[in-house]
């Protein structure tokens, strides 16, 4: 099938009424999720997880996909009129966004940031299209020494993008790998670290162990915080930018669309890095850099295109490698596999329906966005003045009875409620949680490669150093250790003098 | 040193090291194979090894690393918001399959409302109310959710 016939195939999946549906399902929850600060798109797809199994597993994943991308617009909403980050993806459009908004340039502001997320969006799509078959070859060459080297390399660039500290980033990332083989072993079928009870013989759940991760430990760290909101939604007036703002805007989208997808890609970056840098990058190349903090549209554009181009690329490994690069990808890979669906190289042959019509849906998705942003942007202000206290506790019932209602098992309950408890407490001490729920993920894969690569090799580690792919792999990951070695030491220099 | 080396420190690592040794006792007993043969422990001891070191490593950074920065938004006290909650949905947890999902909601939505602030009048019947309305909502998703045993 060539890419025309297949991404024509996709079309007709994603058209389907039932498809389209969860299509609109997906961006109109996640924009609701986006714009309102305390609930992430991690924990609304682990929410709405259970209710996917009721559906087939391409409708399933183009509702997840939608809220993923669909937070990706809405949380620059509250980035813009309430200086509060829906997502932490628009940290950076809170700086300029909001500066607009005091000035009464609100609306410019809010329609330029959907503007750019639908042009990144859309661009992110077409380079998918282009680019996943050609991946999707390549990958049916790897072996399992090339996939372990692939899922160690992903491990220690997830590890060192969080922020604070790196060896705390890859603690958490062997925490997570620990928790992954808990459960019958793969090979002999012994069990381990299930203590005798049959609970933990299919191991831990990715369900509890997210919601409590990131739904019940943001729900605690906001608890103990004082949440002030003010909203600047009375000022919200001419949407649409002029030609002056549009040709001010249209350099740092282009750059923020091909800067966002290509930093998608890399495994643990998500949509919250490329952010960080587009505005880095359009302060320097601006004409008067002094503008950035005070209002320029530049530093709303760029970021905002970045966080959504990086959504598109992420998706990409999963597709492609059946590699998930961050969390929600470890959430989209989860939800094809309780549908007996494996990610990978082998998805866009065995699966065409599945692989091009999530594809498609991206298009879709991204039309309805900005048909919905703009025209509903009142209902989402009215969505800001609800108050937390009333937030909260239906999102810690939507946690409890949605978890409950995947396995109908109190004691996944009571996992999530532990692994909030873990989450709180990582939060207060300076741990991410993000590289231990993707080592998690991956950590079986993990084993079994490293361990058929052991018996094909009669136990010589060489074997990961023979292959090209492989070598080549450890290679990039020894420079990007190396580059941050560097960094560091220059900070450290630079600090002392 | 003593003062970086707070709770926020030490506290962490001695979970991380309490978890190595213990993950790498437990694989041991597995049994860890060797290289041309790996057994069931293999992978687990080797990790808890490198989380072993990471934990050290951790520690030994601790005092070049930035002071830990505090959130101004934390209000005193605040945490007892957090446990509160953290403890209702414990009781949720075990009276679910007891009194069903109405009932356990409405008893734990109201005294979570209450937490964020809104008063006891408004709190116990919106507790209810969304106790219901959920029910109906979950109902059409075909998510099957417990009456209680009590009301069968």
């Amino acid at each position: 099938m060539d890419l025309l016939q297949s991404l024509g195939l996709g079309f007709s999946v994603s058209l389907d009424p039932i498809n389209l549906l969860a299509c609109f399902i997906g961006v109109l929850l996640g924009t609701a999720i986006g714009v309102l600060p305390g609930i992430g798109s991690v924990a609304t797809m682990s929410i709405l997880f259970p209710i996917t199994y009721h559906m087939g597993p391409a409708a399933a994943l183009i509702m997840l996909a939608g809220i993923y991308y669909g937070a990706q617009y809405g949380g620059s909403t509250t980035a813009i009129l309430v200086k509060i980050p829906g997502e932490a993806s628009s940290v950076m459009t809170t700086i300029d966004g909001y500066e607009m908004a005091r000035q009464g340039r609100a609306g410019v502001a809010l329609g330029i940031a959907a503007l750019g997320s639908f042009v990144a969006g859309t661009i992110g799509v077409l380079l998918i299209t282009l680019l996943a078959l050609p991946l999707t070859r390549a990958a049916l060459a790897l072996g399992p020494p090339e996939i372990f080297v692939l899922l160690v390399f992903a491990f220690v660039l997830a590890a060192a993008v969080v922020e604070g500290s790196r060896v705390k980033g890859l603690a958490m990332a062997l925490v997570g790998l620990l928790l992954g083989t808990v459960g019958l072993d793969v090979i002999y079928g012994i069990p381990r670290f299930a203590f005798g009870t049959t609970l933990l013989l299919d191991g831990i759940g990715l369900v509890p162990m997210v919601m409590g991760l990131f739904g019940v430990a943001e729900v605690l760290i906001n608890l103990e915080r004082r949440i002030d909101r003010v909203v600047l939604g009375a000022r919200v007036s001419r949407l649409l930018p002029n030609r002056a703002e549009i040709r001010e805007s249209a350099g740092p989208i282009a750059r923020g669309s091909v800067l966002g997808f290509v930093l998608g890609l890399c495994p643990g970056f998500g949509a919250v890095i490329p952010p960080f840098i587009a505005y880095g990058i359009e302060k320097r190349l601006a004409r008067d850099p002094s503008t950035f903090g005070r209002g320029a549209i530049a530093g709303v554009a760029g970021p905002e295109s970045a966080n959504n181009a990086a959504a598109a690329g992420g998706m990409v490994p999963l597709l492609a490698l059946g590699i998930p690069g961050n969390v929600v990808m470890a959430i989209l890979l989860g939800a094809l596999l309780t549908h007996g669906v494996h990610a990978g190289p082998l998805l866009a042959r065995d699966h065409p329906d599945i692989f091009w019509g999530v594809i498609a849906s991206m298009y879709i998705g991204n039309v309805m966005l900005l048909v919905l942003n703009l025209p509903l942007i009142r209902l989402w202000v009215g969505l800001l003045k609800v108050p937390y206290g009333v937030l909260f506790p239906i999102v810690l019932l939507l946690c409890t009875a949605g978890v409950y209602a995947t396995s109908r098992e109190p004691w996944d309950i009571a996992v999530m409620l532990s692994f909030g408890l873990i989450g709180y407490g990582m939060r207060k001490t300076g741990y991410e949680p993000a590289p231990l729920v993707l080592a998690f993920v991956l950590g079986k894969l993990a084993e079994e490669s490293v361990r058929q690569s052991l018996l094909m090799s009669s136990g010589r580690l060489a074997i990961f150093l023979e292959r090209p792919i492989s070598l080549a792999l450890l290679v990039c990951g020894g420079l990007a250790i190396l580059l941050w070695l560097g960094r560091r030491a220059g900070r450290t220099r630079s600090a002392g003098s | 040193m003593s003062t970086r080396l707070g709770a926020r420190t030490i506290g962490p690592v001695t979970v991380l090291g309490a978890l190595a040794v213990f993950a790498a006792i437990e694989a041991s007993r597995y049994g860890i194979g060797s290289l041309n043969a790996p057994g069931p422990g293999f992978f687990p001891f080797w990790l808890a090894t490198l989380l072993g070191l990471c934990a050290t490593a951790v520690l030994i950074g601790a005092p070049r690393s930035p002071p830990p920065v505090m959130d101004p938004g934390v209000v005193p006290f605040g945490w007892m918001r957090s446990m509160g909650a953290l403890a209702l949905l414990g009781c949720y947890a075990v009276l679910l399959e007891r009194v069903g999902y109405v009932g356990t909601t409405a008893l734990v939505l109201a005294p979570l409302f209450r937490i964020g602030g809104v008063r006891w009048l408004v709190a116990a019947p919106l507790g209810l109310l969304v106790g219901i309305a959920s029910w109906a909502l979950f109902d059409a998703l075909a998510l099957r959710l417990p009456v209680g045993v009590w009301w069968r």
